[in-house]
């Protein structure tokens, strides 16, 4: 009896975003107030979710980058055989004109970075929950969701207790990362925020003249507070403060997809092994409430032959 | 760039006429500034809690707007005297004496604390917004205008004249320090028990929650902790050297301004003393008014501050006039209380507006609280003004309590809460205030526990009780209704949390088992939370649709957490089992 184990090894990259209030605010609470992410006049609620696409949800402000993430390189690769004996059948490079060159990668089910203030875990950056990965390709979707625990899947991290969760808390790799500065084009973080502090003045200024004409046009007047409060926040802009220092801070997760299903083109499957993921997260862009996203997954699908 | 204080300048001229002369008398004065501290963080987030959050509340987006970013000052502050109290009690570590968390409950008159206002649980509005600046109120030329009784070894409070404002207190904190340095043995606390920066660790080193934990080992350090107090709160450095010199024509024109403000209150307005009393306040207006013209050559930095001094005087100038023909009439109580309504009206033009804008020309620390709330008083009056009758606080009655205290027996304007559930949640907010507090007198005792103990502590005590707990439910118990009102429930005046207090229990003798109280507390509150978190149905009527969903879904996401953070604490306490 042969294994044939068929491999999506793939990478993938892009922006994504996350309307989430940010401590000491309430980890649920609704527009911001005393942390320093908020939802501006005009804007919905915030609704905590992780988007790796553009959906309804999304909102994106003037300046800021489109949510998107996407495959960007990888290998379609077919392996034959067991324990020591195993050989490549094929190993196919993943670029133009594959069909998961390219393709979305989402995050599923409504993720959100739960931690709720150190009340399920004692860390701020907490679990991204549900940890979901969803693959869309040309005539290929395959998506598969990570549990904390194996034996007992559940939907919501209050029921595992904290030793449970704390080795999937999210880690800090590096404070002041070059790959994020690379990888987000923040190549100075306070010169970065003062550039977009400059679009927003003039918009502004824009925006002014239009009140001057007609001071009573509510629509204006709301995007007049909107512009105020994030060029007031972008101000804001010591080296120091966590607005400006978070760019550069590049965060970890490598939670495996291990659920006892998966989807692969819309039916149900069986995976026998965990598929490997890593993700960093960084570039924390407040005003944009985004960050860039690179990561890496393992598409682990076998079959056992004769 | 903000402008930071030279603390090296600090300079203080302790005299043998009014210094407190042992460490009994240090401790007490260092009590109660931790009460007010304490008093003041309840008061603040009271406040802050009672603001609207919703646009179903009647309020438009630019307005919901502006009432987050009040509310994010007045929390900020409120984080600020949480900062505050931790220092106090470093002071207190450094020289042998108790954490002290306790603290009259609510409400208390100005007697109390002889301070400028009472401490009170009120609703955001501009009369409390200028109670606030009252307790922050710098002192630019502080004089040693208090009594201590220097014949007894057992100590007094300090009986500061007019009214004393905080920063008044700590003056006389720090004169005791220099005097007793040397003096006695003073520093003579366990070095190990300060709480430090690298103790209380809520990211990014703390600053940005406004917290700089300091380590009074020594008067050096006394003196960083009591100024780097002063500096947040009042914006000046002690004993006036916040003066610059370009200043000194507007200081001395200030000290002038203030003795008149003084005055201003003290003619009894009544039958016995018509119409001298009158003419009297006619005078004094006067005095304030050239004053407030003088003072305009001054106002050099913030031209915007002229315009309010200028409008200040055009309030009161008409109110000169008008009480200068009241004092022509006879005596009648009609025209008596017309006298009276005239002067509030000036003190509050000259005080809670034209005071500010001098003020924001002497002092250095922009950013303290005193300016932060005068900013923000300005800033209300202005919405208020349009016409749009702009409500920015829910209907919240004020002091609402569970029940009478005994040291608020006499009290006037408690509000007893009789709506069922809503005292249910009420009790489940004291019970976590309580909790909380006692963790943080052993977190700040911070004696005999060992580091992963007081991780633990910090763990509940800061993130999540009073972020998610404290907070939550303090704004959910202003949507709740006070008492059981049919004929017009949605406008049916509303509850708040409380903060009240009971006993202290957490220095109860040590037990075989750690902290099994704490636990038994939590594991209450949430059997509590579980109970709560179906909201009664009849809440219906007092609630919007939107608002009964929106408190359901708290309800169930405040049980689940409560639950959460008893099994936490459980778990981090012993480890073992």
């Amino acid at each position: 009896m042969k294994i044939t184990t068929k491999n999506y090894l793939l990478e993938f990259k892009g922006w994504a975003q996350g309307r989430i209030p940010t401590d000491p605010d309430p980890s649920n609470d609704p527009r911001g107030v005393s942390g320093y992410t908020f939802a501006l006049p005009g804007e919905p609620d915030l609704d905590r979710i992780i988007y790796f696409q553009q959906k309804d949800g999304v909102i994106r402000r003037s300046h800021c980058p489109a949510v998107g993430v996407f495959v960007t390189s990888g290998y379609e690769f077919v392996t034959e055989g067991k324990g020591g004996e195993v050989e490549f059948v094929s190993k196919i490079p993943i670029v133009e004109g594959h069909p998961l060159y390219n393709a979305k990668i989402d995050l599923l089910g409504n993720a959100t970075f739960d931690s709720r203030n150190s009340t399920l875990i004692y860390n701020g950056f907490g679990i991204v929950n549900p940890f979901m990965i969803g693959i869309e390709g040309n005539d290929l979707t395959i998506s598969r969701r990570f549990y904390a625990d194996t034996s007992n899947e559940q939907d919501s991290l209050e029921n595992y207790d904290i030793s449970t969760l704390t080795p999937f808390m999210m880690t800090t790799v590096v404070v002041n990362s070059l790959e994020i500065i690379l990888g987000s084009d923040v190549l100075d973080r306070t010169a970065f925020r003062n550039e977009r502090r400059e679009l927003l003045q003039k918009d502004l200024a824009v925006l002014r003249e239009q009140e001057q004409k007609n001071p009573n046009d509510t629509s204006v007047l709301i995007q007049i507070a909107a512009l105020e409060k994030r060029i007031a926040e972008l101000k804001l802009n010591d080296p120091a403060n966590r607005r400006t220092n978070q760019i550069g801070t590049q965060v970890m997760i490598n939670y495996p997809l291990n659920a006892k299903t998966a989807s692969l083109n819309n039916e149900p499957i069986a995976p026998l092994v965990p598929w490997p993921t890593m993700i960093w997260l960084g570039g924390w862009d407040a005003d944009a409430m985004g960050f860039c996203v690179n990561g890496y997954v393992q598409v682990i699908l076998q079959e056992e032959i004769g | 760039m903000q402008k930071r204080l030279n603390r090296s300048t600090v300079k203080t001229n302790p005299t043998e006429k009014n210094v407190i002369k042992n460490r009994e008398e240090l401790i007490y004065a260092l009590c109660e500034a931790a009460e007010i501290e304490h008093g003041l963080t309840c008061v603040y987030l009271f406040t802050a809690f009672s603001m609207k959050k919703t646009l179903d509340e009647g309020i438009n987006e630019i307005q919901q707007d502006k009432i987050r970013n009040w509310k994010s000052v007045i929390l900020r502050v409120a984080h600020q005297e949480m900062e505050h109290l931790g220092l106090v009690c470093n002071l207190l570590n450094a020289i042998g004496g108790p954490q002290h968390f306790d603290r009259p409950n609510f409400p208390q008159s100005k007697e109390y604390y002889q301070t400028a206002v009472d401490l009170v649980l009120s609703k955001f509005s501009l009369d409390t917004m200028a109670s606030f600046m009252a307790f922050e109120k710098p002192d630019i030329t502080p004089t040693d205008d208090y009594d201590l009784n220097l014949n007894q070894i057992v100590p007094v409070p300090i009986v500061i004249h007019n009214g004393h404002t905080v920063q008044e207190l700590y003056e006389a904190i720090l004169n005791g320090f220099i005097y007793l340095d040397g003096k006695i043995d003073l520093f003579i606390g366990n070095e190990a028990s300060q709480v430090d920066g690298d103790d209380i660790n809520v990211g990014f080193a703390n600053r940005e929650f406004g917290i700089t934990m300091i380590d009074v080992v020594d008067l050096k350090t006394a003196k960083q902790a009591i100024c780097e107090i002063i500096e947040q709160g009042e914006g000046v450095i002690l004993r006036g050297d916040a003066v610059k010199e370009d200043n000194k024509n507007l200081t001395e024109l200030y000290e002038k301004f203030d003795l008149q403000m003084n005055a201003l209150n003290v003619p009894v307005i009544d039958e016995n003393h018509w119409p001298e009393a009158v003419t009297q306040v006619v005078k004094i207006s006067e005095s304030i008014v050239v004053l407030l013209e003088e003072s305009l050559q001054y106002i050099q930095q913030y031209p915007k501050n002229r315009a309010i001094i200028e409008q200040a005087v055009s309030t009161i100038v008409p109110s000169i006039i008008e009480l200068q023909k009241i004092a022509a009439e006879d005596y009648s109580p009609e025209n008596a209380q017309k006298a009276n309504d005239l002067r509030t009206g000036i003190n509050s033009a000259a005080l809670n507006d034209a005071e500010g804008a001098i003020l924001y020309e002497i002092v250095v620390e922009k950013n303290c609280h005193y300016l932060r709330f005068w900013d923000l008083y300005q800033d209300l009056k202005s919405e208020l003004s349009k016409p749009n009758n702009f409500e920015p606080s829910r209907n919240v009655a004020d002091n609402p309590m569970l029940r009478r205290h005994e040291d608020t027996t006499n009290a006037k304007n408690v509000n007893i809460v009789e709506y069922e559930y809503t005292r249910k949640v009420l009790e489940l907010f004291n019970a976590g205030y309580e909790t909380m507090v006692d963790m943080l007198i052993i977190f700040f005792a911070n004696d005999g526990i060992t580091a992963d103990q007081r991780t633990l502590f910090m763990n509940t005590a800061f993130f999540p009780l009073m972020t998610m707990f404290i907070r939550p439910v303090g704004e959910i118990l202003t949507m709740l209704p006070l008492a059981v009102d049919d004929e017009k429930p949605m406008d049916a005046l509303r509850a708040g949390g409380s903060f009240e207090c009971y006993i202290n229990t957490a220095l109860m003798p040590r037990t075989k088992k750690e902290w099994v109280y704490l636990n038994e507390r939590l594991q209450d509150m949430a059997v509590l939370g579980e109970d709560l978190q179906d909201p009664d149905d009849d809440l219906r009527k007092y609630l919007s649709e939107s608002a009964f969903s929106f408190l359901q879904g708290q309800m169930k996401f405040l049980y689940v957490n409560l639950k959460r953070i008893r099994e936490n604490f459980s778990l981090g306490k012993n480890p073992q089992s």
